[in-house]
């Protein structure tokens, strides 16, 4: 690690990718004391653990939250056994909502739920229904994905077949106005494609991300940006820790974009935010604003009703949010 | 010295393993290091090892030490299997007194055996028929044998067995060469008398002339004519083909190697072209080549119209090293200014696309390719149209003939019934079968060439589960009746999508055009009408929905740069569509109109 990485304190900690409640407390504690030991963590920082159901049930939650956890995100996916079962889950609808009530009375300050939308076999019905009893679960946090057909799943392959029953677009469309619908009622705001938040409550951690700033990544997968250049840890757990125990470096993988890719980066990700991204921040941080980089792309994407523009800030529209990866295919 | 050279040819049918075999022969010889060496060898082009497939012929002299203690120059020349190359054969053949006919013990005979043996007699060549592949599982050298004798009409004694792949009965090969193929005849003192049999263009050397010399000798510094144009050139280096050229005192009768001499345009060293000397020039040339005539025609475009003047540059000298290649200048109201293509036949149009996009960078659009058609029309004028977008006001027309071909396929006896069903569709005549061998069936079918330019090769190969094999040869024109079939995207005619199609079954395949494009082209953020029409008449149509979401719900740290490049990736792929109206159209539909859906 470099010793510029070393002198930062964490604003944010998210413990995640898999499930790092595997962990038994003792390592979860020596996780958390090496980081407070060797960055030290700011006063208000946020330290999620993300965790599925069928894992925080035998769980002592105080004492997570005396290591300081005040954040936890929760891989429900549905409230529907059969979906779930589809999903390889290995927890049923009743199990996930007693799982929520455990980590409410926990005392954790914010609760995220992860949902899945768009499965195989769902219908708006039982979309309405899972998303309400996750709302129920009075959460403060919703990240709400529509299944991703990738290759080499499992359910690409059954894709290809055309054995997988998938909701088409005008379903997943009504899905969509569900979700608004919902979520709006329960006073959920959203701030990015799939991710809503009670006021206040929005992940500063993935902010980070989508503001195309800086982090650090541990662990084997593990991505890191720091000081402008984009490292990607090995993905073979196993390898990883053999690389690591043997002292050498476990980044295969480096990046240093130049100022024009990191600007159009930073633009792409930023419009994910419902905040959109500033033209005066893209100006203190680069130098230039969008227009000294893109041309008719802007009058165009604004003209078919994607993108517009507020002040000094560039947002999607409803339907650019729809049609995101069209503007981004522009703007990249 | 004439006495130990042997000139021979490997051909087969595709994929029998002619490449690998001249592989082992090459590692037999010693003329290659373990380092150097991959697999095929003489497959040098970058589209040929992608694909796996010879395009090109190419010799190579190996030096033979053979069990009679004396060594050979054996020059072996690797053929290419496909039926849009076998002018390639023909040419190799030209300078050979042998042949190796290699056949695959698991396939069999199949129909460019039959029709490379047929060029090998042509030329009066002596045949060895080996059979190949004898390690498969799946080998039946028996039965092949058996076909050998009974198909081709070869004696069963000159058979010899290997596997080109691990070298079993390569050797033997090798010694029945030296022993059974007869050297050159020639004389060394006559006047020079030697054939071109190709021309490649060096951007360091000039063009590269390989020839066979028949009589006579030359050597640097001799003042050589090229008899049909009556140029004379001084030539600046004679050599070999070993695994690069390889320069030597001189070349003389019998043997075959490269002229350099300072010529500046592949053009000018036609390949069939004899050379002789200028202070001693022979008294009459050698039979040439037969022209070799395009049969299948498109028109290419740029995609970015401010490649223009690259294609043309990129397609001159492509024509150097590829002189079966013919264009001229053509223009599209959609795709703006192009090249109206002649091509040998289908493999040989993606060969040449393949190699524009990869060896000069450019990306194209090939429009729907199309055969050569003549119209009489009503003022008794006669005109041949290759291209749909000149098709005459179907009022003056008096009388519409289409070229047909005599195609042979060579079948096992239970994809009888497929093979007749398939050649029914594409408006067959006088079909006509015989058994060659018992199980195994020769049909002959009289089809419109236009019927099969596109994928009946891939309907036969598929039916047949890979077993039947296709051969042809052109006829004559015939008397038809075609329409002109035009596709509107959104209400206006892509004249690139435009083709000339029998009256019969226009409707059919209007909807099957309709049906591809539908396919082919990406939804757009609108909807997008697809229609077929002949004149003002809607015979098809069909409707790419709108696009109406396409978002990528997770993109977290980890998520950054693969889903960077993918857009990315996506966004460089749009640059590879043409816009027609606001329709953004893929290059890959301009070829599926003529796609038809395999039941
Ligand atoms: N098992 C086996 N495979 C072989 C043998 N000889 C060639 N092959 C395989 O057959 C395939 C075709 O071989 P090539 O040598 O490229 O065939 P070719 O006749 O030169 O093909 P074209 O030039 O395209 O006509 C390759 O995959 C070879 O590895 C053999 O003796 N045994
Ligand atoms: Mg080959």
């Amino acid at each position: 690690m470099t010793p510029a990485a070393l002198r930062r304190t964490l604003s944010t900690l998210f413990i995640g990718g898999g499930t790092p409640t595997v962990l038994d407390d003792l390592l979860l504690h020596q996780i958390l004391t090496a980081c407070a030991d060797v960055f030290g963590f700011a006063d208000d920082a946020e330290i999620t653990l993300e965790s599925n159901p069928e894992s925080l049930v035998e769980r002592d939650l105080d004492e997570l939250r005396r290591y300081g956890v005040n954040r936890l995100s929760i891989g429900v996916q549905s409230f529907n056994t059969e979906e779930l079962a589809l999903l390889g889950r290995v927890h049923d609808a009743h199990q996930a909502e007693r799982a929520v009530q455990v980590a409410r009375r926990s005392g954790i300050d914010t609760i995220s739920l992860d949902m899945m939308y768009g499965l195989p076999g769902q219908t708006t019905a039982s979309w309405r229904d899972s998303l309400s009893r996750a709302i129920e679960c009075s959460p403060e946090h919703l990240s709400i994905y529509q299944l991703s057909i990738d290759d080499k799943t499992p359910f690409f392959r059954l894709h290809r077949r055309g054995e997988l029953h998938l909701p088409d677009e005008d379903q997943i469309l009504a899905m969509d106005d569900i979700t608004m619908e919902l979520c709006t009622l329960a006073g959920f705001e959203q701030y990015e494609v799939s991710n809503f938040r009670q006021p206040g409550c929005g992940c500063r951690h993935n902010l980070v991300y989508w503001r195309n700033e800086e982090y650090l990544g541990c662990g084997a997968a593990a991505v890191s940006y720091l000081n402008g250049e984009r490292c990607g840890r090995i993905a073979d757990p196993r390898s990883y820790c053999e690389l690591i125990e043997a002292g050498t470096s476990p980044v295969f993988s480096r990046e240093r974009l130049d100022r024009q890719a990191s600007f159009r980066e930073t633009v792409i990700m930023g419009l994910r935010l419902n905040e959109g991204i500033s033209d005066d921040r893209l100006d203190q941080r680069f130098g230039c604003r969008l227009q000294d980089i893109y041309g008719a792309e802007l009058d165009t994407l604004s003209a078919d009703g994607l993108l517009y523009r507020d002040g000094v800030r560039w947002r999607l529209t409803t339907r650019g949010r729809k049609l995101a990866n069209v503007v981004m295919r522009e703007l990249v | 010295m004439m006495n130990h050279i042997r000139n021979f040819s490997i051909i087969a049918h595709i994929d029998h393993g002619k490449s690998t075999l001249a592989d082992r022969m090459i590692q037999l010889c010693d003329l290659v290091t373990a380092r150097e060496f991959k697999d095929q060898l003489l497959d040098t082009m970058d589209i040929e090892r992608e694909r796996g497939i010879t395009i090109k012929s190419q010799t190579i002299c190996l030096p033979y030490t053979a069990r009679d203690g004396n060594t050979y120059a054996l020059n072996l020349v690797d053929t290419p299997g496909h039926v849009d190359f076998s002018y390639e054969v023909s040419r190799a053949l030209a300078s050979c007194e042998g042949a190796l006919l290699l056949v695959d013990a698991a396939q069999g005979v199949e129909a460019q055996t039959l029709a490379n043996l047929y060029l090998a007699m042509e030329n009066d060549l002596v045949v060895i028929p080996v059979i190949n592949k004898i390690d498969l599982p799946s080998a039946e050298p028996e039965r092949v044998t058996f076909q050998i004798e009974e198909d081709l009409g070869l004696e069963a004694d000159l058979i010899q067995m290997c596997s080109a792949k691990n070298g079993t009965g390569v050797a033997e090969i090798l010694e029945a060469i030296v022993t059974h193929l007869p050297p050159p005849k020639g004389s060394i003192d006559a006047p020079l008398q030697a054939r071109i049999f190709d021309a490649t263009y060096d951007s360091y050397r000039g063009t590269v002339i390989s020839c066979r010399i028949i009589n006579g000798s030359v050597k640097q510094g001799d003042q050589i004519v090229l008899m049909s144009t009556g140029a004379s050139h001084r030539v600046e280096e004679v050599g070999l083909f070993r695994l690069r050229k390889e320069p030597c005192k001189q070349l003389s009768a019998g043997e075959v190697g490269y002229i350099l001499a300072g010529i500046k345009s592949v053009g000018d060293a036609k390949p069939g072209d004899t050379i002789t000397l200028r202070d001693r020039p022979c008294a009459v040339p050698l039979a040439g080549f037969r022209e070799v005539l395009p049969v299948v025609f498109s028109s290419l475009y740029p995609i970015a119209a401010d490649d223009y003047e690259d294609l043309v540059a990129a397609l001159e000298k492509l024509q150097l090293n590829d002189a079966a290649l013919s264009f001229q200048k053509d223009s599209s109201a959609a795709l703006g200014f192009g090249f109206r293509c002649g091509f040998l036949g289908l493999l040989h149009l993606e060969v040449v696309q393949e190699r524009l996009e990869r060896e000069f960078d450019i990306s194209l659009i090939l429009t729907v390719p199309s055969v050569r058609y003549r119209f009489t029309l009503t003022d008794q004028t006669e005109i041949m149209v290759d291209n749909p977008a000149h098709f005459p006001d179907p009022s003056k027309i008096a009388r519409t003939e289409e070229p047909y071909i005599k195609a042979s396929i060579l079948i096992p006896e239970r994809y009888m019934g497929a093979v007749m069903n398939l050649c029914m569709e594409r408006r067959g005549e006088n079909t006509n079968y015989h058994y060659p061998t018992p199980g195994r069936i020769e049909f002959t079918c009289e089809l419109p060439l236009g019927e099969v330019i596109y994928d009946f090769y891939d309907r036969l190969k598929s039916i047949t589960q890979g077993y039947g094999s296709f051969d042809y040869e052109l006829l004559d024109y015939r008397s038809s009746d075609l329409v002109k079939l035009d596709i509107l995207v959104n209400g206006e005619v892509v004249d690139a999508l435009s083709q000339l199609v029998h009256r019969s079954n226009a409707r059919e395949r209007g909807l099957s055009a309709c049906e591809q494009l539908k396919e082919e082209i990406p939804r757009q953020m609108f909807k997008i009408a697809i229609q077929a029409a002949i004149g003002t008449t809607i015979i098809a149509r069909t409707n790419v929905s709108a696009l109406r979401k396409d978002v990528t719900a997770k993109c977290y740290g980890g998520d950054i740069t693969r889903k960077r490049k993918l857009l990315e990736k996506q966004k460089a792929g749009k640059k590879r569509m043409k816009t027609v109206g606001n329709v953004e159209i893929p290059q890959s539909a301009f070829l599926s109109v003529l796609k038809r859906d395999a039941d």
